[in-house]
């Protein structure tokens, strides 16, 4: 008889959203969690619309506060690897070279993988 | 109810802050920038939570000593999402409470900031009753000495 792998998590797995270390985050208290997530998935669509159009534009100075902004609130979804990113992309306010360039896509995707991490997520706290 | 103020031009980041502010038992009043809440510090908030960068090219470092001046000494927490040694020595200097960084960690240190701040207001009080017993003593020495050479 086949046997069953233990190490099989019925959890799904997040791409860029780290559940742990949201928790260590909130500590016991659920309701921010939720009151967090609103927030967040509130508001991120238009974040991730502003800064892809900042881009095309390449307006500098536009992008260096999105994503100053965007890295607290990165920082308290417990996000730390996409926080590290936002936080070692030093954008001046003049022009944007091809490595911040990269960095700036490779940011728009992650932030893309975490609102379908956190709308999972939360379908997955309304649930228990 | 204890009263808190935020200033910080970030919406969400004030909402989600404010949101765990009054689940700590705080009555919360937000501010989008320094200048708009310099009038309202009468009201004696017991903790101020303010950000460095704000709209308009403000900058929280400006505004701390203005701030406590004007707000009976209530413990600021200064908050910023850069780690820049130069501003968190700056905020302490002038007379910030606590440097919180704004990353994953930010709301525990806040939670361990406002448990310490009975610690860092009867610290305060102490200095205060340090130095007006100095002066009292230097002022009784001053006497003493004048009386003395007085009728001597």
């Amino acid at each position: 008889m086949q046997q069953i792998p233990m190490n099989v998590s019925a959890q799904p797995r997040f791409f860029v959203f780290n559940q742990q270390e949201f928790h260590a985050t909130i500590g016991d208290s659920e309701g921010l969690g939720k009151e967090i997530l609103a927030i967040v998935l509130n508001e991120l669509p238009s974040r991730i619309r502003n800064i892809r159009d900042s881009i095309k534009q390449s307006e500098t100075s536009q992008l260096r506060i999105e994503m100053h902004d965007l890295k607290g609130i990165i920082g308290l979804l417990g996000c730390s690897s996409l926080y590290q990113q936002i936080s070692q992309l030093k954008l001046s306010d003049q022009s944007i070279d091809q490595l911040q360039l990269l960095s700036l896509h490779s940011i728009l995707e992650r932030l893309k993988m975490l609102e379908k991490d956190l709308l999972l997520f939360s379908k997955m706290e309304l649930l228990s | 109810m204890k009263t808190a103020f935020v200033i910080d031009d970030n919406l969400s980041y004030q909402k989600i802050i404010s949101a765990h502010l009054n689940q700590l038992g705080f009555e919360v009043k937000s501010f989008l920038s320094a200048k708009e809440c310099l009038s309202h510090l009468k009201d004696a908030p017991h903790l101020i939570l303010l950000n460095q960068h704000l709209g308009d090219n403000e900058l929280g470092l400006d505004y701390i000593k203005e701030i406590k001046e004007k707000s009976n000494e209530a413990p600021i927490v200064f908050l910023s999402a850069d780690n820049d040694v130069y501003t968190v020595t700056k905020a302490l200097k002038m007379g910030a409470f606590d440097y919180i960084e704004k990353n994953g960690s930010a709301l525990v240190r806040l939670r361990t900031a406002i448990d310490n701040i009975p610690d860092y207001l009867k610290k305060g009080r102490r200095q205060k009753m340090m130095r007006i017993a100095g002066v009292s003593a230097a002022i009784v020495i001053a006497i003493g000495a004048a009386l003395f050479f007085l009728f001597r």
